[in-house]
C-alpha cells in the first residue's frame, strides 16, 4: 500500500526528468550568454581605448602587443560571476587575437561552454579588433540541483492540489469530509472510487440516510455483489425493513432471487429477505410451491374448484402438509369437513399478497404472487404460484 | 487552516494553478541564470615597472612618449647600481605629447621626461627652476616621400596629391613641419587632400596602401619597410627632435652620467646622429 502510494508521484517525476534536463541546460545556456553580453559591455569602450592609448606614437606595434596580451590575460584571468545559487562561479577570458595576430590558447574543455567576444574600434579609416574567449567554470552541483530542487517543490506542490470532483462524487466526499475530516475523506474517496457502478449507487443509496456513518457504508459496500437490476431496489427494501443494519440490507442486495421454505419452522425467505406469513397461508404458499415444483402438465396451474363441488384429494395433501409441521388444527378440520373450496384459496391467497406487498412492495412481490387465467375447459379461473420450479427451494 | 489536499472548485482553476507551479522551476531557474561579472579593473597599460634590489624606498618615475624600448630603458635603469643606490623602483609611462602639463612640473611626478624645448618653456617659463636638460635626442632630416615621382612642392605637383599627417598637432614630423613647408610655399591644399591619422604606423600603412601620395619620412630607411621604389625630397635638414629633462633635486653624484649613457639607448629611433648630453660636469 505504501509503495503504491509513492508509485505515481515516481512515476511522474521520471517523465519529467527530460524537462528538467532542458531546464539545466537552458539556464547554463543563458548564464553563459548573459556573462559574454557583461563581460562585452564592461570592456567597451574602457578596453579598446586603452589599447589605443598605449599604442601612441608607435610605428610597429608588434612588441607593443604582446605587452598587451599578457597584461590583458593578466587582468582578466580571474573574473567572479554574481549569484551564490547560479550555475556559474567564475569565468576566465583569454585574448584569442589581437589587431588580426593569432594568440591561441590549447584547451582541453569542449566548445560548448565557451564563448567568443569581439571587440572593435577604429584606427583611422581602418578597424581593429581583439578577440576573446570566454571560459567559464560551471558548478554542477547548483546548475543541476537547483532547478531539480525547484521542479521537486513545484511537482510536491502540484500534489497538494487536487482537480475538480464530479457532482455526486463532490456529495459523497462532502458527507465523508463532515464525518470524518478531510484527509480521511479524500482517502475513502480514493477507495471508493475503486467500487463498480452498482456498488457506487448503492454507496450513494446509503449515504442518503444522514444518520448512516459512511466508513461504515464504505466497508459495507466492500466487495458486494450488486450488479443484477433490481439490487438497488432491493438494497433500499432491506434498509426499510432493517433500518441502520446495513451488512443486512446489503445481504438481501446481495441475494438470489429466489423463493425458499422452511417448513419445519414455519419460515419463509424471499430474495433473502424473512416474510412473516400467518400459518394458514403460510402451508397454501407453500402448497401451491410444490405445485410448481412437481413439473407434471399441470405446470403449476390448479383450477378453482366450482362452489358446489369442493376439491376433496387436494384437501388432504394440504391437510398432510399441515399435519406434518404443525400447522393450526382448525385449519386441518376445516379443510376435512368442507375440502378445498375456492373461497379458501381465495381468501389464503390475497393474505399472501397483502402480506408479500406491505413488506416488499408491488415492485418486488410480483415475482412471487400468482399468475391467473381463465381454464378453457372449465370456463373456471385457475392459479398458480408465479415463480418458476428452479428458483423455489423447500428444505427438509 | 488550511486544508490539504486542496480541492480545485472547477477545471479552470484547476488548469491555472498547475500552470503557475509548473512555470515556477522555470521561472525560478532562469532567474537565477541571470549572471553578471564583479566590476571588472584593468591595470594601466601605459606603464611598466621594475625593482632596483636596492634598500631605497623612492620610485624613479621617468615619462615618455612612446611604448618603444621603454621596457628595455627601465630594466637597464633598474640594472644599474647607481641607481639602485639611490632608488628601490622604476617606473616609466608613455603618454602623448600633450599628456605633459604644468602641475607636473609642479608637483615634480616624474623625475625624467622627454618632451619639446618650446613645449616645456610654454609651460612655464619658470621650467628651469625644476628641472635641467640633461640630454638632447639626435636631430634629424625629413624628407617628402612619395611611389610615384620625386615630389615637388609646387601648385601645379600637388594638386591632385593626398598628403597624410598625425591627428596629433604636437607632432612635428608629421604635423608641425610638413603644415610650415607648405605654408612657407604658399600652397593650400583643400579638404580632401589632407588626411589624418591617429599615429605614424597608421599614417604608414595607409602610404603603403595608396590611401595618401606623400607623406613626410626620416630618409632611406623607410625603403626597407616596402618593395616598390620610393622617390625622397628633401624638407628640412637638422630639425632639433627633443629633450630629456631631470627633476632639479635627483642631481645625485653620477646619476645624470649614468641616465645620458642609458639614453643612448633611444638613439637607434632617428635616422642618424647621437644624443648630446647638455649638463654641466664630465662622465667618467
Amino acid at each position: 500500500m505504501k509503495t503504491h502510494r509513492f508509485k505515481r508521484p515516481l512515476l511522474t517525476g521520471l517523465a519529467l526528468l527530460p524537462a528538467v534536463l532542458l531546464l539545466v541546460v537552458l539556464s547554463i545556456w543563458q548564464s553563459l550568454n548573459m556573462l559574454a553580453t557583461d563581460l562585452k559591455q564592461q570592456l567597451s569602450p574602457r578596453l579598446p581605448e586603452a589599447i589605443v592609448e598605449a599604442s601612441v606614437n608607435l610605428y610597429e606595434l608588434d612588441d607593443l602587443n604582446n605587452f598587451l596580451v599578457q597584461h590583458i590575460n593578466r587582468d582578466l584571468n580571474h573574473l567572479p560571476a554574481s549569484g551564490i545559487l547560479s550555475p556559474i562561479t567564475s569565468c576566465r577570458a583569454q585574448v584569442q587575437q589581437l589587431r588580426g595576430r593569432p594568440y591561441f590558447q590549447i584547451s582541453t574543455q569542449h566548445q560548448t561552454t565557451k564563448r567568443n567576444i569581439q571587440l572593435d574600434w577604429p584606427s583611422g579609416d581602418q578597424q581593429e579588433s581583439l578577440g576573446l574567449q570566454l571560459d567559464c567554470n560551471i558548478n554542477w552541483a547548483t546548475a543541476a540541483g537547483v532547478p531539480t530542487l525547484l521542479s521537486v517543490l513545484a511537482l510536491i506542490l502540484v500534489t497538494l492540489v487536487l482537480p475538480p470532483m464530479r457532482a455526486e462524487q463532490r456529495h459523497i466526499f462532502n458527507r465523508l469530509a463532515a464525518h470524518s475530516g478531510h484527509r480521511q475523506a479524500l482517502a475513502l474517496l480514493k477507495q471508493q472510487q475503486l467500487y463498480d457502478p452498482s456498488q457506487q449507487a448503492a454507496l450513494s443509496l446509503l449515504l442518503e440516510d444522514s444518520k448512516t456513518d459512511p466508513v461504515d457504508a464504505l466497508r459495507s459496500v466492500s466487495g458486494r455483489q450488486l450488479s443484477a437490476p433490481d439490487a438497488l431496489d432491493w438494497l433500499q427494501c432491506g434498509l426499510r425493513l432493517y433500518p441502520e443494519q446495513l451488512s443486512q440490507a446489503l445481504a438481501i442486495a446481495e441475494s438470489e432471487a429466489t423463493l425458499r421454505f422452511a417448513p419445519d419452522e414455519q419460515r419463509l425467505w424471499i430474495h433473502g429477505t424473512e416474510i412473516k406469513l400467518p400459518a394458514t397461508p403460510y402451508f397454501y404458499y407453500l402448497w401451491y410451491a410444490g405445485k410448481r415444483l412437481a413439473r407434471d402438465e399441470a405446470d403449476g396451474w390448479f383450477v378453482n374448484p366450482p362452489s358446489n363441488k369442493p376439491d376433496f384429494p387436494a384437501a388432504g395433501d394440504l391437510m398432510a402438509l399441515m399435519a406434518n409441521h404443525n400447522g393450526h388444527q382448525k385449519a386441518i378440520n376445516d379443510l376435512q369437513e368442507k375440502g378445498l373450496r375456492a373461497k379458501t384459496l381465495d381468501q389464503n391467497r390475497s393474505k399472501i399478497k397483502e402480506v408479500l406487498v406491505a413488506t416488499l412492495g408491488e415492485k418486488l412481490a410480483a415475482p412471487y404472487l400468482f399468475d391467473m387465467e381463465r381454464d378453457a375447459r372449465t370456463a373456471r379461473s385457475k392459479y398458480r404460484l408465479a415463480t418458476p420450479a428452479e428458483k423455489i427451494h423447500i428444505s427438509s | 487552516m488550511l486544508k490539504l489536499p486542496i480541492l480545485s472548485p472547477n477545471l479552470w482553476i484547476y488548469a491555472l494553478v498547475i500552470a503557475t507551479l509548473s512555470s515556477l522551476p522555470i521561472a525560478g531557474s532562469l532567474l537565477l541564470s541571470r549572471q553578471q561579472f564583479a566590476p571588472i579593473t584593468l591595470s594601466n597599460y601605459q606603464s611598466y615597472r621594475c625593482q632596483t634590489g636596492g634598500e631605497a624606498d623612492a620610485t624613479f618615475n621617468v615619462l615618455t612618449l612612446t611604448a618603444l624600448k621603454a621596457k628595455e630603458f627601465a630594466d637597464r635603469l633598474c640594472a644599474n647600481p647607481v641607481l639602485g643606490q639611490y632608488y628601490g623602483e622604476v617606473a616609466i609611462s608613455w603618454h602623448p605629447r600633450a599628456f605633459l602639463q604644468i602641475e607636473h612640473l609642479l608637483n615634480g611626478q616624474y623625475q625624467l621626461f622627454w618632451n619639446r624645448r618650446h613645449i616645456v618653456a610654454g609651460l612655464t617659463p619658470e621650467a628651469q627652476t625644476y628641472y635641467l636638460p640633461i640630454v638632447d635626442s639626435p636631430r634629424y632630416t625629413m624628407y617628402w616621400a612619395s611611389y610615384k615621382q620625386a615630389p615637388e612642392i609646387t601648385p601645379e605637383y600637388l594638386a591632385d596629391k593626398r598628403i597624410g599627417f598625425s591627428e596629433d598637432h604636437q607632432s612635428m614630423s608629421f604635423y608641425l613641419r610638413p603644415m610650415a613647408a607648405l605654408a612657407a610655399a604658399g600652397i593650400e591644399l583643400n579638404s580632401e587632400q589632407k588626411r589624418f591619422y591617429p599615429g605614424p604606423k597608421a599614417l604608414m600603412d595607409a602610404f603603403y596602401r595608396g590611401d595618401i601620395d606623400l607623406v613626410t619620412s626620416g630618409g632611406d630607411s623607410m625603403q626597407a619597410a616596402t618593395d616598390r621604389k620610393l622617390y625622397f625630397t628633401l624638407m628640412d635638414k637638422n630639425v632639433p627632435s627633443g629633450t630629456w629633462y631631470l627633476q632639479r633635486n635627483q642631481f645625485h653624484p653620477g646619476l645624470a652620467c649614468e641616465l645620458s649613457k642609458t639614453l643612448r639607448l633611444f638613439d637607434s629611433l632617428f635616422e642618424q646622429g647621437h644624443s648630446t648630453p647638455t649638463f654641466e660636469g664630465s662622465c667618467p
